[in-house]
């Protein structure tokens, strides 16, 4: 990260301590937590907002476009449910405007843990949330999270316990003007255990409130954590993401950030191999347009011998989209026999999208193999004449190819349920944006 | 009577390109006629089956196409499909994440659709599928997979015969749909195709080698040079261009 | 396989730790004092007999490089330069220029016959007749022999030292200099700008098609002397040149700085093929001295329908950071960059290239093979961008690494930004290492563990080796069994 001597604040920065000290006496935690939100605090002002002097935030400079820092959300908690993956058979958990709205108390009976973060911070527990980040999560993004944490879910799955039912951890914004929600939300697998997490994100249109959202999670020895992360935040949302993952001996993670709504996003995604044979699989999309700028930001940090990761990421670009997808595979000295595969596919529907990828190696152990590709280009003429000799209209026949390509990263989640929910939400998409012309920009929100 | 298909001197070439490949070919194909096109590499055969279907990257600079006496040319790819043109490629795309059924399915019914019929339920297609996939021995495994991927050649080619037995067009344009089958599977491929040989249905089958002729008996053979027809006659003309070769008709274009 | 033979008893011939074109040669310099000042830049512009435009042109670029900082985004690590301790100039003893070889300096003779050039240079340095490369040698800054120029001159082609240019070309060196890295492009270009010594320009005239490989040979030869290579290659319309450019330098103990420039425009339907081979002092087994290779290199495919190729063969140098580039501005026109970067000990690589596609159906390919041994780092970093307007713009680009030894690392950072739907991009990179299968496929025929290990790198770096001319192709092979020696066992 190079070092700047930053003399100009920018109006988002400036309002921070301001709004910080409006509501610091609200924030949940015991005293040694409120000690850290001023610590963190201190370190975001002395940092300031990422920006595209910092490698990591090279596509997405957050000190240029955050225009504002809307104030901390004022919990409404009014009743109402996602609309995203509402069919869905799953354990509910609603966040409303910040306030936890519904709660699954039956969940106890399945030996599943779950408990709000503001017990959590205010337990012996709370320091635990804010420990053991790795660097590569760290952010002044991290850091504001932390000042403003107020809501949130801690998930624990102990020991030998096998959840069937998905839990759905639903965000609903509904402010009428502009407001920042900041979650922090933390899912610990035990050992032998599994279960599937499903984050989903959405709100209203035309209102640029934002979402700060962070989760730790830790992966036990041989368990089997499914993790799908939702976004369809309005059209003048900020969403802004951050993960950090440790996945144990033996254990297999399936990582999935599907990226559809928000005018920017940004999801900074950590994952440490801490046992050897564990087995990470990353299959993520973002379907943007308009003006819409999605970034996609993966570590994979292959610490020890004998892991395997997959890493498979599509966007579909419409309009003056501007996707970003970072994939960065780190192997460590002697971690030996290492797996790791990533692709970065771009589909680009319009002339004004752009598509930046950067899959990165970084490799310091000589038997592994390891391999990266990205593409990007349009839809195949030669599919879509196949497709029209057959009688299929081109708007069907783009959209049956979008959808195929999308279907690959979806299907590789590898749950049935979830994936027919998530085609659907593709679907959707593509009916919207499959009638542009393949090489015209399809004027779009 | 009109004619199912007219070509009057048609003049292509390679969009961006100088060289013209198709020369002032004609072309008329009647209702229920088989008219086998032979040539060698190079003479333009599956440039014409691409401009019948309507691929882009083709530049007509001159004559017309009437297709039951409508203009041709005019009409998008789509629409030549469900006006009853079928191009049997030769080169099946494979399409990676689509479902071999799901495509076969939203084809049929687009074509329905455009021709004012209804679509076919599911049991309909499926018993439908069904029957026309035991006789071309396409395995349920087949239509499983996405559309042509990890076919071999030859479940390729069967692959479109099956397409075209589906879709019942009324003008089937085969380009050299015996390349790269061996004899086992240019039988099934051919009692496939002559059993969809009837009154109306006429056929226009482009090859190189006579041999497929022997399990398609045309009505009408053509010889193809240099982008047009040097030569008709009947059945008995590709017995000779199998004897004497193309050399003679190459020098005459 | 005669190459590959070659390369086994070259790897032989070699004491371990003793780099072969570690010696010294003893010329007399003349040298300004150390550091940098506006002083030193007048000094040197005054030494050179510049014009007036000349010398302001580097002042402008000095007055900016005072206010630039050294880039940090390479994955190179070394200690911080102290630019006030570097010598910016150094001359050999100064004497006429040679009418003919009888008039060189035969201690630098001498020094050619030690590096052991197998090529058509020794034979057209040693006179003899229907050698036919031309050299421009730069011996430490002063370009002292150029050959050929009677038949180059012929074809209307120039081939001369900077200075030289500067003196008898100013209205094309006015045109060109820097119009394509500008003095204002990074730290070590402006650096270049502000200090360059000499280098070679050439021009080639509209329809010709240069007869012969031109070529020039780098040394640096002053203990602490900054190296300040400035490359000028203009191909007019229609024209075409293949371009040599190979580099050995003596051994050191401490760290040298070479910062050069090379400036390449090809005009329409123009083609350039830049090929280097740089064989620098990499430092020793301690990882001490060896030089700081900072360079840049830049083509402008500035006419429609214009090519420019680099192939690069990277064994020396203690660091390396290069990013020879094409910048694709004419509709149609083709950039490629085929690289080999092998670094061993303790080399550090940080090298790849940019291509900016800006024309209208400009297509470009990337083939980078690194090879890292010993406790090397070898950094691949490449940029592909297709700007807003460059319609069907095409890219392949395929990176391998391949690791030898576990305590080496390889790398791989390509950024590929697309900013229109027409463009097609194509992206693969695989790091792995020599599999034990092939090795033991190897020994059992009868290949000692290194013989193995050069017969396995030379067929894994083939699909560059064969872009570069055949005289660098047989040095090149030769070059990588020498940087691996000592890699296995």
């Amino acid at each position: 990260m190079s070092v700047e001597v930053r003399v100009v604040q920018t109006a988002a920065e400036e309002a921070v301590p301001g709004q910080f000290e409006a509501v610091a006496g609200t924030l949940p935690g015991s005293p040694e937590i409120q000690a850290e939100r001023r610590a963190a605090l201190a370190r975001f002002q002395s940092e300031g907002l990422p920006h595209r002097r910092v490698e990591e935030w090279k596509y997405t400079d957050l000190r240029r476009v955050l225009g504002a820092m809307p104030p901390p959300v004022q919990p409404t908690g009014a009743p109402i449910g996602p609309e995203t993956l509402a069919e869905l058979d799953a354990w509910k958990i609603v966040i409303v405007d910040g306030a936890i709205t519904c709660w699954p108390e039956a969940l106890a009976d399945e030996g599943v843990s779950v408990t709000r973060l503001t017990d959590a911070l205010a337990g012996a527990d709370g320091a635990g949330l804010l420990e053991g980040w790795q660097a590569e999560a760290r952010s002044s993004i991290l850091d504001l999270n932390t000042a403003f944490m107020a809501t949130g879910v801690v998930i624990a799955v102990p020991d030998g316990v096998h959840l069937a039912k998905p839990i759905h951890v639903a965000t609903v914004t509904t402010v009428p003007e502009a407001a920042a929600v900041t979650l922090r939300h933390a899912v610990r697998v035990g050992a032998n255990a599994s279960a599937t997490v499903i984050e989903s994100y959405e709100g209203p249109d035309d209102v640029s409130y934002l979402v700060n959202t962070t989760n730790k999670v830790a992966v036990g020895r041989d368990s089997t954590l499914t993790w799908v992360k939702i976004q369809r935040d309005g059209t003048a949302a900020t969403h802004l993401s951050t993960a950090t993952i440790d996945v144990d001996q033996g254990a297999r993670l399936t990582c999935a950030p599907i990226t559809i709504g928000a005018a920017l996003s940004r999801n900074q995604f950590a994952i440490a191999f801490d046992g050897e044979h564990a087995d990470v699989n990353v299959t993520g999309v973002q379907m943007l347009g308009g003006r819409q700028h999605g970034d996609t930001t993966l570590f994979v940090d292959h610490a020890l011998p004998n892991g395997a990761s997959r890493e498979l990421f599509k966007s579909v670009l419409d309009g003056r989209a501007r996707g970003v997808f970072q994939g960065k595979i780190v192997v460590r000295q002697d971690a030996q026999k290492v797996d790791g595969r990533m692709m970065a596919q771009s589909l680009m529907l319009s002339d004004q999208a752009e598509a930046d990828s950067k899959p990165e190696l970084e490799i310091y152990a000589d038997d592994v193999q390891c391999g990266h590709g990205s593409t990007s280009g349009r839809i195949d003429e030669d599919l879509l004449f196949y497709l029209r000799a057959r009688g299929i209209p081109e708007v069907t026949a783009k959209a049956l190819l979008i959808e195929a390509f999308i279907g690959e990263a979806v299907e590789a989640i590898g749950n049935e349920a979830i994936a027919e929910a998530l085609s659907s939400l593709a679907h959707d998409w593509v009916v919207q944006h499959a009638g542009g012309g393949a090489s015209n920009g399809g004027a779009d929100a | 009577m009109t004619a199912l298909l007219e070509i009057k001197n048609l003049h292509v070439k390679v969009e961006g390109e100088d060289k013209e490949i198709l020369r002032g070919f004609n072309l008329t194909v009647n209702p229920g006629e088989v008219h086998a096109i032979m040539g060698p590499n190079g003479s333009g055969k599956s440039t014409l089956s691409y401009v019948l279907a309507g691929k882009d990257d083709y530049e007509i600079t001159e004559g017309e196409v009437l297709y039951k006496g409508e203009d041709l040319l005019e009409m998008e790819p789509d629409e030549r499909a469900a006006a009853g043109l079928f191009l049997a490629f030769q080169y099946p795309v494979e399409i990676p994440g689509v479902a071999f059924m799901t495509f076969l399915k939203t084809a049929l019914n687009a074509q329905r659709k455009t021709r004012g019929e209804g679509e076919l339920s599911t049991p309909d297609f499926m018993r439908l599928v069904k029957e026309k996939s035991t006789a071309l021995n396409i395995s349920q495994d087949m239509l499983k997979r996405p559309v042509n991927v990890g076919f071999s050649g030859g479940e390729k080619k069967r692959s479109e015969i099956l397409q075209m037995a589906l879709l019942q067009p009324e003008l089937c344009v085969m380009d050299e749909t015996d390349s790269g089958l061996d004899i086992d599977a240019l039988r099934v491929v051919s009692d496939g195709v002559n059993a969809l040989r009837d009154a109306e249905r006429a056929m226009v089958v482009i090859t190189h080698y006579q041999r497929l002729l022997n399990h398609i008996v045309p009505d009408v053979v053509h010889v193809m040079a240099a982008g047009r027809i040097v030569k008709t006659g009947g059945k008995e003309l590709a017995l000779e261009l199998e004897q004497s070769g193309y050399a003679a008709f190459t020098e005459a274009a | 396989m005669p190459a590959v033979r070659e390369t086994i008893d070259q790897v032989h011939e070699i004491d371990v730790d003793k780099y072969k074109y570690g010696f010294f040669t003893d010329i007399e310099s003349e040298k300004a004092p150390k550091g940098l000042s506006e002083d030193i830049v007048r000094f040197i512009s005054a030494k050179k007999e510049e014009p007036e435009w000349m010398l302001e042109w580097r002042l402008e670029a000095y007055q900016r490089w005072r206010t630039m900082r050294e880039p940090s985004w390479a994955k190179v690590a070394y200690p911080k330069i102290d630019f006030e301790d570097l010598y910016y100039y150094a001359a050999p003893k100064s004497t006429p220029a040679p009418k003919s070889l009888d008039e060189v300096d035969p201690e630098l003779l001498a020094t050619y016959e030690k590096l052991g050039i197998p090529l058509k240079e020794q034979e057209v340095l040693a006179g003899v007749e229907g050698a036919r490369v031309a050299v421009d040698a730069v011996f430490d800054s002063v370009s002292v022999v150029t050959t050929f120029r009677e038949e180059l001159a012929k074809h209307g082609i120039i081939f001369c030292s900077m200075s030289e240019a500067v003196r008898e070309h100013p209205e094309l060196v006015r045109k060109y200099l820097g119009s394509v890295v500008p003095t204002s492009d990074n730290f070590y270009a402006t650096l270049n700008s502000a200090v360059f010594s000499d280098g070679s320009f050439v021009y080639i005239p509209p329809g010709v098609r240069c007869p012969m490989e031109l070529s020039t040979y780098f040394r640096i030869n002053e203990r602490n002397t900054g190296q300040f290579e400035r490359t000028l290659l203009i191909a007019d319309k229609g024209s075409y040149v293949s371009y040599l450019e190979g580099c050995t330098a003596p051994m050191r103990d401490e760290n040298q700085l070479h910062a050069a420039v090379v400036e390449l425009v090809a005009h329409e339907d123009a083609e350039i093929k830049y090929s280097t081979v740089q064989n620098w002092y990499p430092g020793d087994k301690n990882g001490v001295g060896g030089i700081y290779n900072f360079v840049t290199k830049r083509g402008d495919c500035r006419g429609d329908n214009s090519k420019i190729s680099w192939t690069q063969v990277e064994t020396g140098s203690a660091i390396t950071w290069k990013y020879p580039s094409c910048i694709l501005r004419g509709d149609n026109s083709r950039g490629e960059f085929y690289s080999i970067a092998i670094s061993n000990g303790h080399q550090q690589v940080d090298s790849g290239t940019k291509m900016i596609h800006l024309g209208k159906n400009t297509s470009s390919r990337i083939i980078s093979k690194g090879i890292a041994a010993g406790v090397s780092e070898n950094t691949y970093r490449g940029l592909v961008s297709a700007h807003g307007k460059a319609t069907n713009a095409r890219n392949f680009t395929q990176c391998d690494s391949l690791l030898i030894g576990d305590r080496c690392g390889a790398h791989t950072v390509p950024y590929i930004e697309a900013k229109n739907s027409s463009t097609v991009f194509e992206h693969e990179a695989t790091t792995s290492k020599i599999s034990d299968d092939q090795m033991f496929y190897c020994m059992q025929r009868g290949l000692s563990e290194e013989e193995a290990v050069a017969l396995i790198v030379n067929g894994f770096v083939r699909d560059v080796l064969q872009h570069l001319p055949m005289e660098f192709m047989v040095e090149s092979q030769k070059l990588i069994g020498i940087s691996l020696e000592g890699s296995v066992g």
